[in-house]
């Protein structure tokens, strides 16, 4: 379809895409970077909590004021784990040392069951909705586990790792991230949290996000719009100045507003290109008037001074007939200044066409009556088939593409032969049919016989046949009509001139 | 009849003259538009050939100037055939149009219209009693026979013909029938109206005495 070929939609098109692939591109990347961030900054909170969880365990800080054990309450709590008095709590556990853990009897370990939480962090292990945090602390080889409310049922005991340092290990279960830390043999503090819930904000954030890039994909579309529009519009203006001169009105400027743009400037450079082609128009069409119109008075001269001779016969047989040819040449340049005239008035456009509605077939009658004595000179028959049809136009000069026709079939045709003229009402006008039965149009001169001077047949001589102006003027007449001629020959068979006129 | 033509190519205005001169009009010529204003005011021609390319003052400006003080019938010769050319010409007063390069048989039709037009007659063939005026032709007939005339008796009868039942003095016949180079003898004319008398038939012209000829 033209419409996507058009620059306006191909600059939109790549525009729309361009910004399409950079909004994309910026929320995905913001989105990664918030959810990379996020989950960054969850794990170091995990690492945190689980070595302060860890710590806290390792080193029970000492009672004051009312301590809390948080075991008391807690779920796998027994009577078997209850810890003992705060006193009877074992120094610090060393570190897990590269002796391995197989060795050491749950039962020898310590009991340090006794740790404290701040507030805030009884809080946020808590029981409920707000818990975001739940820690599984294995002890005794795993033989005593201790979970806070939020955890899962199904946390597993890590795998036994043995860092080089005391630090805590990360693992992910989806959404749910966790940090653990060995202790001792068979001894492991785990932190868990999941992310469901910051990834379910996240994922609300990212909608957002996504609506607020289409509204300013849609918005930066409607500015493209009127952007491309705008540089475009003087390319319209240009084209449309362009198109009216092809027309003809040659008067026609772009007169661009900006000059200072390149299209500006562009403009600038056509309309001096079509002033100059105007001037060479006018200039062409004015020379040609000028010079016929020069010519026009030598050849009254001439002609009045032949005729004057010729009037009363005087002198020798030879003046007469030197007189004779003198004023036959007079008037053959007389006819072919009158063609050139017509032409540069046809090619100046200003000549003004009167529009008159008329039946082609009553002029066509009228200038076949007129050339029977020309065809009867060479016995040619002229039949004609003429239906009413109507056109709109100049009679006048539409007499003389009728007769520049039939002169041309009766004058191009073989002695006796036969010109048929038809015309015929189309739906958008009248159409004029001249065929001759004559010798016809080779195929290469087919296209130039309606050119200015061009005659298809050399052997015929300059004084029988015309200057080779009438089809042109037919022609150019006709067009500027708003009508075509046309011209088709099968050669030995005759040619026939189909000539349209608009209603 | 006479006739003036103002024309600047002196080769055209020759061969206008002499084609003119050969049908028996009496011709006076001007070479540029000042004198050719001045002689038609002076004279009542018949027919003004005017070009519309003048020195000193161009067809246009005559003929308006012209058109001031006289009723001449003027018949614009040029070179310029636009429409719009044939328009102005018409509004400004021409009576007809002629565009170079013509046809001198197309120049003496459209000068004999004109004459004709210019003494109220449509016809080109006048007919008084028997006799018979061919203006097309410049032929006259008695009873059909063919009666032979010179240009000048010719002239002078046409003239008289063309107003007929109105007296025409002898200063309207020398104005109308002989031109600025004519060195004629005042008595010229009578000779050529008793030769008319003697071909046409003597009761055909009568004459007023002291004042001029006139035919019933």
């Amino acid at each position: 379809m033209k419409v996507f070929h058009s620059i306006r939609w191909r600059l939109q098109f790549w525009y729309a895409l361009l910004l399409a692939s950079v909004l994309a591109a910026f929320s995905i990347s913001a989105y990664e970077i918030a959810r990379a961030d996020l989950v960054r900054s969850a794990d170091a909170d995990l690492e945190r909590r689980a070595g302060a969880l860890s710590r806290a365990i390792r080193n029970p800080p000492p009672p004051a004021g009312a301590p809390r054990r948080i075991l008391e309450g807690l779920p796998g709590d027994s009577a078997a784990a209850r810890p003992p008095p705060r006193d009877d709590l074992e120094p610090p556990l060393r570190p897990p040392g590269p002796e391995g853990d197989g060795q050491i009897n749950a039962a020898s370990l310590p009991d340090r069951l006794g740790f404290r939480l701040t507030p805030q962090e009884e809080a946020d292990y808590g029981a409920g909705n707000a818990a975001r945090w739940y820690y599984v602390i294995w002890l005794r080889n795993g033989a005593q586990v201790i979970r806070s409310p939020a955890a899962p049922a199904d946390v597993s005991r890590p795998a036994r790792i043995r860092p080089r340092f005391p630090a805590p290990v990360l693992r992910s279960r989806g959404d749910t991230h966790e940090a653990f830390l060995t202790i001792g043999p068979g001894e492991v503090v785990l932190v868990g949290h999941s992310l469901t819930a910051d990834l379910l904000h996240l994922h609300h954030i990212a909608w957002l996000v996504t609506s607020a890039a289409v509204l300013i994909l849609g918005l930066g579309l409607l500015g493209g719009h009127w952007l491309v529009g705008r540089s475009l519009r003087p390319i319209e203006e240009i084209s449309s100045a362009a198109a009216k001169i092809a027309a003809g009105n040659l008067g026609e400027r772009i007169g661009a507003r900006d000059t200072a743009s390149e299209l500006g400037e562009l403009a600038q450079v056509l309309d001096t290109t079509f002033a100059r082609l105007e001037a060479s128009f006018a200039q062409q069409a004015r020379f040609t008037a000028d010079a016929a119109h020069e010519l026009r008075t030598p050849l009254a001269v001439l002609l009045t001074h032949t005729q004057n001779a010729l009037a009363v016969p005087c002198g020798s047989d030879e003046h007469q007939e030197a007189f004779a040819a003198c004023q036959r040449a007079a008037q053959r340049m007389r006819a072919l200044i009158e063609s050139l005239l017509w032409l540069a008035r046809l090619d100046s456009g200003d000549q003004t066409l009167k529009k008159v509605r008329f039946n082609l077939a009553d002029r066509v009658a009228d200038c076949v009556a007129l050339l029977r004595p020309l065809a009867e000179k060479s016995a040619i028959t002229v039949r004609t088939n003429l239906a009413p049809a109507e056109c709109t136009g100049d009679p006048g000069q539409i007499d003389q593409v009728i007769i520049n026709l039939l002169t041309n079939a009766i004058d191009h045709n073989f002695e006796k032969g036969e010109v048929r003229v038809a015309t015929l009402a189309g739906l958008n006008g009248a159409t004029l049919a001249v065929a001759d039965n004559g010798p016809g149009i080779a195929s290469d001169h087919l296209p130039h016989i309606f050119d200015r001077f061009y005659r298809a047949d050399e052997s015929r001589s300059r004084s029988s046949g015309g200057a080779g102006l009438g089809l042109a003027i037919a022609k150019a007449i006709v067009e500027a009509h708003g009508g075509s001629l046309r011209a088709e020959s099968e050669p030995g068979h005759g040619a026939t001139f189909t000539a349209s006129l608009p209603n | 009849m006479r006739i003036l033509v103002v024309e600047d190519e002196p080769d055209l205005l020759s061969g206008i003259v002499r084609a003119l001169r050969k049908q028996g009009y009496s011709v006076d010529t001007a070479p540029d538009g000042d004198e050719g204003l001045f002689k038609a005011q002076s004279v009542d021609y018949d027919v003004v050939l005017l070009d519309v390319m003048l020195p000193l003052k161009d067809g246009w400006t005559v003929l308006r100037q012209l058109r001031q003080t006289r009723r001449t019938p003027v018949l614009m010769l040029t070179a310029r055939d636009r429409p719009e050319d044939r328009v102005r010409g018409l509004d400004t007063g021409a009576d007809d149009y002629l565009v170079k390069p013509f046809d001198l048989s197309e120049l003496l039709a459209r000068i004999r219209a004109l004459i004709r037009r210019g003494a109220g007659q449509s016809s080109p063939a006048v007919e008084i009693g028997d006799i018979r005026i061919d203006q097309a032709s410049r032929r006259v007939t008695r009873g059909g026979e063919p009666v032979a005339l010179t240009a000048r008796e010719y002239v002078i009868f046409e003239f008289l013909a063309l107003h007929r039942g109105r007296l025409v003095t002898r200063s309207d016949l020398y104005e109308h029938v002989f031109d600025e180079t004519d060195d004629s003898l005042s008595n010229l004319i009578d000779v050529h109206v008793s030769n008319l008398r003697k071909k046409l038939g003597h009761d055909l012209i009568t004459t007023r005495r002291g004042l001029g000829y006139c035919v019933e």
